[in-house]
């Protein structure tokens, strides 16, 4: 392949001037009302759209063609390097991540003011401002401190290549979806932004946006899942959540988001919320920005620090100025947002969407909390501290509870108010359930108060939504005199919003239940040479056979390791600790038996040229849920996602008020 | 109603007895402070999840430390001792480390009286009427204007999602 390397930085320069050429247009078609200023507005989005990705091209062609002149490549990459992994030498590094994040930005800003209609496209004028004066931003980061076409005075014969920690199958899916979680929340936030400065406070601005919203959480939630399966896979510590500052940054719009698409279902049906709905997605596009400041800036000490750079003190200024203009244009319109009913019962669902919201917010608070406190104490106190696992355990691990309670109460609790009978009624059956499984797994020894109580919740929420999709099954079934698998079919494709969201839920009970597992974990470490055993809960460790082998790449040392339970044999798992001559860096390769029971996982810390080795043997109960739990979310993600316009409208439909309106004649 | 209660008693009657730890060994011990302190060898994660040798090498001195008696107080300070404060994994929950734990409640009680707050307002509204909606005659002007709004928005529904 021909490095095109040359064509980056001159398309980098026509894609900022499109981009500020487009950011006049639109504010000149708001602020005149003209539709012919906004489509060249329009046609200048497409046009940067098609720079940014003609520099992505030229930077990709300089990665596959080992264009060492550039930095970049040779940071980043070598000849080594398999094919595959090329590409992701695209987000391996600061400048092309960047590259990567604006390439995704330009492209949904040229569709969504391409596919903008009926009431939206009144909003297109301010979105695309909005959306072109953050693309200028980050392609001027582009051309100054973050250029991903340095050239070197000297062309080296090889590249230092990847880190070893990111050729994985899983980086080349983590990043681009994180960043398209991250980037795609920019559409809603730009439409709200149209919607306060415009005075065009109706429901267009959210109903517009929210398969946008839809997908960008979604791409997100999946993107979070793959970065632990990644850490579980990779990182050779026997877990998936560290609650490392890089994690917490993409988990805090997560919760923001969740919480947003939850709230604005209250003001699509009774109108209310609306300060707090367009609050809510300025501070997860804020958020979702700010997860970007703190990877790239190195201002915490993170495992995620292959990518920190010099852009850090952009951001800063960048997400200072985002943060008080939205607070400003939110303050300004405050009697334009005022709610149009109020709350009928506490005994409601708006009430628990209300509770849960409040605590999603609270979570996302505690994390970012945690996650800057070592910075605020070494500030105030001059004492360096760590706020670590232990810290947002305790404080995250109750709101999480309460939130999966809320999870099983309001599918239970109708929309305005419900009788406290029939509210009981209806929660029979779950609370039966919880208690029951409490009481055997109290009754065969679990003694962690915390995973009881989450196993006890999460029983109680499944038996919740089951029954809600067991009641609307019967009724279909009754109704087409059809089996039951026809009968739930046709109960979810009828109100894909509905039953898409119970089944996102029951995938988040799955995932709750793989985590609560981890209250039986077992781990044990040894040194270890062919020939010897040792036990690890159930499991008998025998160490069979010691190899060496070597590519171009790397030399491998791999054990083989029989393992055993009761004297039966179960499998033979070949841990390997590799040493990568690019890098000069040793990597633990484990391995890992996944069964819905337990995970049985090894890794190798240290290995001698005899084979003797530094074992970790862990096993992890239960974790195979967590991955079944994402796969259930990510099919919920897909009924949403597949709700067709019409049925979005009829969902949306304001629950009718207990005194209408009377006109008179 | 009474079986609910019950089973709730049930299942808040085995969830208190769920308490009190068993012996543990001293590779558990060992275990259990490394995921209480921060890894010198390795940025931003715990020493149970720092993968390198020297972390191996430092959980088996405080397995041996545990196995020898050495209570989980003595074993931190040992380690607070010869790598600072920070090797703390949390802050402590006296001094100036209060204010990172206090934060998080306070975080749930301010959100937790701001929903009380606005249902007792609501509830108030509702009571004097304020929060339904205006019965109201219109003029014919007003109904022109009303009839032409709603054909506009029923155009622009048909077509209003990107």
């Amino acid at each position: 392949m021909r490095s095109l390397a040359g064509l980056g930085r001159p398309s980098l320069v026509a894609a900022l001037l499109l981009a500020l050429v487009a950011l006049g247009f639109y504010i000149a078609g708001a602020l005149r009302q003209r539709d012919d200023l906004t489509a060249a507005g329009r046609r200048a989005s497409y046009s940067a759209a098609g720079f940014v990705g003609l520099a992505t091209l030229a930077l990709v062609s300089a990665l596959y063609a080992h264009d060492f002149s550039l930095a970049y490549v040779t940071d980043y990459s070598s000849r080594s390097l398999s094919g595959g992994y090329m590409l992701s030498a695209l987000w391996g590094g600061m400048e092309g991540s960047l590259l990567f994040w604006t390439l995704l930005l330009t492209v949904f800003t040229a569709v969504a003011v391409a596919t903008a209609s009926g009431r939206a496209a009144r909003l297109v004028a301010g979105a695309g401002a909005t959306l072109s004066g953050i693309a200028a931003f980050f392609i001027l980061l582009l051309l100054a401190p973050a250029n991903p076409f340095v050239r070197l005075a000297q062309t080296p014969a090889d590249g230092h290549g990847l880190n070893p920690l990111l050729q994985s199958p899983g980086m080349l899916i983590h990043p681009p979806l994180l960043y398209t979680g991250f980037v795609g929340f920019s559409i809603p936030f730009a439409f709200a932004i149209s919607a306060l400065v415009g005075k065009r406070l109706n429901d267009a601005w959210f109903t517009s946006t929210r398969r946008w919203t839809l997908f960008a959480w979604s791409a997100l939630s999946i993107g979070i899942v793959l970065g632990g399966a990644w850490a579980y896979t990779e990182l050779g510590w026997g877990g998936y959540w560290a609650w490392d500052p890089v994690e917490n940054a993409s988990f805090l719009p997560w919760l923001t988001a969740t919480a947003y698409l939850h709230s604005v279902v209250i003001q699509e049906k009774r109108r209310m919320l609306k300060v707090w709905n367009v609050s809510l997605i300025v501070l997860t596009y804020v958020l979702a920005v700010f997860g970007t400041f703190l990877t790239r800036s190195g201002i915490l000490s993170s495992i995620h620090t292959f990518s920190e750079g010099p852009v850090g003190k952009w951001f800063l200024p960048f997400l200072g100025i985002m943060l008080v203009a939205s607070l400003a244009v939110i303050v300004w319109r405050l009697d334009s947002l005022k709610s149009e009913h109020t709350l009928d019962s506490l005994l409601s669902r708006e009430s628990t969407f209300l509770a849960q919201n409040i605590l999603l917010v609270a979570a996302a608070f505690t994390i970012l909390w945690g996650t800057i406190y070592p910075i605020i104490a070494e500030t105030f106190t001059g004492q360096r501290v760590s706020v670590g696992p232990p810290f947002f355990d305790s404080v995250f691990i109750p709101i999480a509870l309460a939130i999966v309670v809320l999870m099983g109460i309001g599918p239970l609790i109708s929309w305005r108010r419900m009788s406290k009978e029939r509210l009981l009624a209806m929660a029979r059956p779950p609370v039966i359930a919880g208690a029951v499984v409490a009481g055997v797994l109290a009754a065969t020894g679990l003694r962690s108060l915390g995973a009881l109580l989450a196993f006890a919740l999460c029983a109680f929420t499944a038996v919740a939504i089951l029954g809600e999709f067991a009641r609307g099954s019967s009724g279909a079934r009754r109704r087409d005199a059809t089996g039951w698998l026809p009968a739930l079919a046709t109960t979810i494709a009828r109100n894909r919003r509905r039953y898409g969201g119970y089944i996102v839920h029951l995938g988040v009970v799955l995932v709750v239940i793989g985590i609560a597992g981890s209250a039986w974990r077992t781990e044990r470490q040894a040194v270890v040479k062919p020939g010897d055993a040792m036990r690890v809960g159930a499991y008998t460790l025998t160490y069979a056979n010691f190899t060496e082998d070597a590519t171009p790449e790397k030399l491998i040392d791999k054990a083989d390791i029989r393992v055993t339970r009761g004297g039966s044999y179960v499998t033979t798992l070949s841990p390997q600790r590799n040493f990568h001559f690019a890098q000069q860096q040793p990597q633990s390769e484990v391995a890992i038996r996944s069964t819905p029971v337990d995970d049985l996982y090894l890794v190798i810390t240290s290995i001698d040229k005899k084979g003797t080795a530094a074992l970790r043997a862990f096993i992890n109960p239960l974790t195979w849920w967590i991955w079944a739990g994402a796969v259930v979310m990510a099919s919920g993600m897909g009924v949403l996602l597949t709700e067709r316009a019409g049925a979005r409208a009829a969902a949306a439909a304001p629950v009718p008020q207990r005194q209408p309106v009377t006109v008179a004649k | 109603m009474k079986a609910l209660v019950l089973g709730a008693l049930v299942m808040a009657a085995l969830l208190a007895g769920a308490t009190g730890a068993s012996a543990e060994s001293p590779q558990d011990a060992a275990n259990d402070i490394s995921a209480q302190v921060m890894s010198p060898f390795c940025p931003g994660v715990t020493l149970g999840e720092c993968p390198s040798q020297e972390a191996v090498d430092l959980r088996n001195r405080i397995a041996t430390w545990a196995g020898r008696g050495d209570s989980r107080a003595t074993i931190m300070n040992r380690l607070v001792a010869q790598y600072g404060p920070q090797v703390r994994a949390a802050p402590p929950k006296s001094g100036t480390g209060l204010a990172a734990w206090a934060a998080p409640a306070v975080a749930v009680l301010a959100g937790a009286s701001v929903l009380l707050w606005l249902l007792v307002r609501w509830s108030r509204a509702r009571a004097s009427g304020a929060g339904e909606p205006e019965i109201t005659e219109i003029t014919g002007e007003d109904r022109a204007r009303l009839d032409a709004e709603l054909a506009s928005w029923r155009a622009g529904r048909e077509g209003a999602d990107t």
